[in-house]
């Protein structure tokens, strides 16, 4: 049973990280990203619930991070240098959960830097 | 985390419960846990829309509700149930970290949440907990 769970959540937060490379895949700059943050985040949200229900305590982190710069971003109608940001965030989580055990330790606290000078 | 803990029964109560939720893993590990503790998965919906037809077909003696879900909200969600059976038992499960929006929740009539990522405990507990109201 917790295996067919497993499954399902990789399942799962596999497509909401394509549903995000989707939606940057037709950014062409920063205005673009605001425009299309709220599309962003109910995928970001998803994976920050799922991730750490099978042991990917630092890919929910990272997506917390970027949820909380998405919502910042929503609040505030603003619209500032983040779209490199989140493609290479992107790039990084799909290596997460490509190879086991690689370490989001260097993007989780350089968009922690990023989320500190913002808020 | 890992969310298989210690086998405990919390239920005095077996009770029907609705799981609103548009994760299928969400939905299959909540039912899983739920019929551990012998209660009965009525139905499992999977928007905001869907949980209210099926609330209104079941009439479940509990509803674990996601908040965000497409269609209609977990917050809607809340609003039309309560208006029509404001007798409802409903427990929030949530990523969310936006404590105004879980009180707003809440003071519409949601009687307790869940956070994400949630352990088997406090779903039994909080379930036993609310039921017992």
């Amino acid at each position: 049973m917790y295996e067919d769970f497993i499954k399902a959540a990789i399942n799962e937060i596999n497509e909401e990280i394509s549903g995000i490379q989707s939606v940057l895949n037709y950014c062409k700059n920063n205005f673009d990203l605001y425009t299309n943050a709220e599309k962003i985040q109910k995928h970001t949200h998803k994976i920050k619930g799922l991730a750490p229900m099978i042991n990917k305590d630092d890919l929910g982190l990272l997506s917390s991070l970027l949820d909380s710069i998405l919502k910042k971003i929503m609040k505030e109608k603003t619209s500032i240098y983040l779209l490199e940001l989140f493609i290479t965030s992107i790039a990084e989580m799909t290596k997460s959960m490509t190879f086991s055990n690689y370490d989001l330790d260097k993007i989780k606290k350089h968009v922690s830097q990023i989320f500190s000078s913002i808020s | 985390m890992n969310i298989f803990i210690i086998m405990i029964s919390f239920s005095n109560i077996m009770a029907n419960i609705l799981i609103g939720d548009d994760s299928t893993a969400i939905r299959m590990i909540l039912k899983e846990i739920l019929m551990m503790d012998d209660h009965n998965v009525v139905g499992e919906a999977k928007d905001g829309d869907e949980t209210i037809v099926m609330y209104r077909a079941l009439r479940p003696d509990l509803l674990l509700l996601d908040l965000a879900m497409p269609k209609k909200d977990g917050l809607a969600v809340i609003k039309e149930i309560i208006s029509k059976h404001p007798e409802a038992k409903i427990i929030l499960i949530t990523a969310s970290d936006d404590q105004q929006f879980i009180q707003h929740c809440l003071d519409s009539g949601a009687l307790s949440f869940i956070t994400k990522p949630f352990s088997f405990k406090n779903i039994l507990k909080t379930v036993s907990e609310i039921l017992a109201k």
